[in-house]
């Protein structure tokens, strides 16, 4: 309640910020292999022979995107973007015994510049052509997990990488007073692919992305 | 302000990466979840009933296993002692045995044989950690040896007329076999109720003599090292017998339940009287099914004991019986019952049924008035005006507006210590108060004399030693008091609040008893142990005396219908018969006639033989 307090109090003091919620749909699914899973100690094997499924592969979730900028000439926004999503793949396997289950995490946050220009088709619809780009921050966690009756045991680990993204975005819009409600449909583009130092290609974000977002725009 | 927003941005990206929008998986694949797992059966071979088996002295335990049939793969077999484990085997059939330090006595001790599987189920536990499976039998070991009796509890059911002995085996290893005795008089004669040679858990046999008296049932039992012993007695149980009685007219009829130990029913009896006294027969039958009988020739108003009792087949033969005391109370009710009778002249009684004492009056048998109370034995005042009856407490009853009056405890009225209300010392009273006596050899002897109207004490005399005070009475209107003092009778008269020794003359007391005529207040009789004396009170005077001391006396007072009598043994002073109101008339103090067999001494009465204690008779 706090956020939102103080983003309302921005929102009606300055024009140039607005907030997007979308899902993120991801392009090249599958995309890990079990191999995967022998370099962080569990064995293949077993994989294979407890019928270990995928219970979560690579869901679409939603993503939050976050905007802070200027309007300029009245129908183009400059200014900085923050974007978030989380996904993973799961796999288990339970009996009356116990159970075993392997979880692979990807969270992204994406930070950068964004710029826009909005053309009116008729009465306050517009649509809105622009494009994002910026640095990508993506930690991929691994965490394995085995229960026999009552007791378990787990191991769990993660690597950070950074990169950079590009992402072109068409926007249909229509403005009420002073505020902006729309449709947006993105390219998500990740250009950095090696996670692992032995270069061994694990993930990519590449994908489309589809949101509503709100904004205000004092300017009209 | 524009920092402000930048801030507020930044804020608000750290918020969205925190946030728990993190992917957190949740979904499930579980496979197998309802999988049975098939009960195991494993054979043992020593698999005994019950979780208790007995070991003789040190001998090794060997418990035979067999697992071959059971589709797991077989792991071990594990013998626990207590919590530890203690021996292990690898085959899958085999026998373990199990043995301890034989130096080392052990009275009980924990065994637990454990057999483990691989589950074989395929499950996630059984892929990575080798799951197991087991089975366990638990028991508990009892050593024993020769000195040992095997603790078996013998049940006994006499439900069904017989006796029904029951007991549960030991274990079946090393079984011979069971032999069930009983023995009779004090163990010197024994019956072979039965054996057992066969294995079962449970055996009974079955005693078809029983008849109720008191004997031993003794079970030996037999294994391959020797024999041991298990014995329980059991007493007399009589047959409750349910006895009741209607008058109509003349005509007297008696009902009660039939007899329980019908196996081993000989006849019933219904006799008429006092053991002691002149009793007869009005039936004898050995038919189980006569539950009832009439006489047709019973006057009311009469006081009349009758007996029932039930005989069986063999020795010692009654093992029923009931008494009861009948006082008719008008024509065409029931007989009033009572359990305990209890008066002191020939005009009132007290009876008492439960907690409830009736005052009645004996001529007319009207009950004057009831009131509640429990006291084991009474005393009425010679003018019907007062009672006393001991339970722990003294009560003073006030007759005449029946209810108790007063309490005392044996410290009040004794002024504390050394005393108790017995029935050796019994208390008396008179219109005047109550006699109260204590003895004790350290307190020394004491009388008290409570004077009722003044409510104090008027009279104590005390001597220690072995002819301290120690008996007192009344005579029966009251003025004269008995009192045993320093081993003499002395007589004391009550005088306008006090007690004057009214004669100078003194009576032995040494196993004497003074019996005071209830119909003439001016004699008494002296029993000592050389003979008897009748003697005048007022003036002092000796009527009668006849000294032999080895023969029984009976004092008989007579007035009318009634009379009292007692039957007194002159070697030691003892009342070995006492009666009261009886359809008699005899004359006072006759010696009986007796004879010693085997030091026993028997005597004629009514053409009946009674032994000297009274415990055993002939009808």
């Amino acid at each position: 309640m706090k956020i939102i307090y103080l983003l309302t109090i921005f929102l009606f003091t300055y024009t140039s910020i607005g907030a997007d919620f979308g899902i993120f749909i991801k392009s090249d699914t599958p995309f890990i292999e079990y191999s995967t899973l022998d370099e962080i100690g569990t064995k293949a094997e077993f994989i294979s022979e407890f019928e270990l499924e995928r219970v979560h592969d690579f869901p679409i979730r939603p993503s939050l995107r976050l905007d802070l900028g200027l309007w300029v000439q009245q129908d183009v926004f400059l200014g900085l973007m923050s974007w978030y999503h989380s996904t993973g793949l799961s796999l288990h396997y339970g009996d009356y015994s116990g159970e075993i289950r392997s979880n692979l995490i990807f969270d992204n946050f994406g930070i950068g510049f964004t710029i826009t220009k909005f053309f009116e088709l008729e009465n306050k619809i517009k649509i809105g052509i622009g494009l994002d780009f910026g640095l990508l921050f993506k930690q991929t966690t691994f965490e394995d997990k085995i229960t026999i009756f009552k007791e378990s045991n787990s191991i769990k680990d993660s690597w950070k990488d950074a990169g950079y993204f590009i992402q072109p975005n068409i926007y249909l819009s229509y403005d009420y007073k002073i505020f902006i409600f729309g449709v947006s449909l993105s390219l998500n583009m990740d250009f950095n692919k090696n996670i692992y130092d032995e270069g061994k290609h694990l993930e990519s974000i590449t994908g489309l992305r589809v949101g509503i977002f709100v904004g205000l725009n004092n300017s009209n | 302000m524009e920092n402000n927003i930048l801030k507020l941005f930044i804020l608000l990206m750290i918020a969205m990466y925190c946030n728990s929008c993190e992917f957190e998986p949740s979904a499930v694949n579980y496979k197998h979840i309802d999988d049975n797992i098939e009960p195991f059966q494993i054979d043992f071979e020593l698999a005994p009933e019950g979780d208790t088996i007995y070991v003789y002295k040190s001998a090794d335990l060997i418990i035979n296993y067999n697992a071959e049939n059971y589709n797991k793969k077989f792991i071990e077999a594990v013998v626990y002692k207590d919590s530890s484990r203690y021996t292990s085997s690898q085959k899958i059939g085999k026998s373990l045995k199990v043995s301890w330090n034989r130096y080392q006595k052990h009275d009980t001790m924990n065994i637990t044989f454990a057999i483990y599987f691989h589950s074989g189920t395929g499950s996630l536990a059984d892929q990575l950690v080798a799951e197991t499976f087991f089975i366990e039998k638990k028991w508990v070991l009892i050593f024993y040896d020769e000195n040992t009796l095997f603790d078996k509890k013998l049940t006994f059911d006499k439900s069904k007329g017989d006796m029904r002995i029951s007991w549960n085996q030991i274990g079946e290893r090393d079984f011979k076999s069971y032999s069930l005795y009983k023995l009779t008089n004090n163990g010197y004669s024994s019956s072979l109720i039965g054996q057992v040679f066969n294995y079962e858990p449970k055996s009974t046999l079955i005693d078809s003599n029983y008849v109720g008296q008191e004997s031993f049932y003794v079970v030996i039992f037999y294994d391959k090292f020797g024999k041991y012993i298990k014995y329980e007695k059991q007493r007399v149980e009589k047959d409750k017998l349910d006895f009741s009685y209607h008058l109509n007219g003349n005509e007297l009829s008696f009902k009660w339940t039939k007899s329980k130990y019908y196996n081993n029913f000989e006849r019933y009896f219904i006799g008429r009287g006092h053991y002691f006294g002149d009793s007869y027969r009005v039936l004898d039958t050995n038919d189980l099914n006569v539950t009832q009988y009439n006489i047709d020739y019973f006057y009311p108003g009469s006081k009349t004991d009758f007996v029932l009792t039930t005989f069986a087949k063999v020795e010692n033969p009654i093992y029923g019986f009931r008494r009861d005391t009948l006082l008719n109370v008008q024509n065409g009710d029931d007989f009033m019952k009572f359990d305990r009778y209890s008066h002191s002249t020939n005009e009132l009684a007290l009876l008492q049924v439960e907690d409830e004492i009736s005052v009645v009056n004996l001529n007319s048998l009207e009950v004057l008035n009831t009131f509640k109370g429990n006291d084991d034995k009474f005393k009425i005042s010679l003018n019907n005006k007062y009672a006393i009856g001991v339970k722990n407490v003294l009560n003073f009853i006030n007759l005449e507006n029946p209810s108790i009056v007063k309490s005392f405890t044996v410290d009040e009225i004794t002024n504390g210590g050394c005393s108790s209300f017995d029935y050796t010392y019994e208390p008396d009273v008179s219109n005047q108060g109550i006699l109260v006596t204590r003895s004790a050899p350290i307190c020394g002897s004491s009388v008290y004399f409570y004077d009722l109207i003044n409510e104090k004490f008027l009279f104590e005399h005390s001597k220690t030693g072995k002819y301290g005070m120690k008996k007192t009475l009344f005579s029966k209107n009251g003025d004269y008091i008995f009192a045993s003092v320093d081993g003499m009778w002395k007589i004391y008269k009550f005088n306008e609040s006090e007690l004057v020794r009214i004669t100078n003359a003194s009576i032995q007391d040494i196993n004497s008893r003074i019996l005071l005529n209830p119909y003439d207040n001016n004699q008494f009789v002296y029993t000592g142990n050389t003979g008897f004396s009748i003697y005048q009170i007022n003036p002092f005077k000796n009527i009668k005396s006849i000294s032999d001391k080895n023969f029984l006396v009976q004092i008989d007072f007579k007035k009318g219908l009634y009379y009292s009598r007692e039957i007194i043994d002159l070697n030691n002073g003892v009342v070995i018969y006492n009666s009261n109101l009886q359809e008699k008339n005899l004359e006072t103090g006759e010696i009986l006639r007796e004879k010693l067999i085997n030091n026993y001494k028997y005597f004629y009465f009514d053409d009946n033989i009674y032994h000297e204690n009274g415990l055993t008779f002939n009808f």
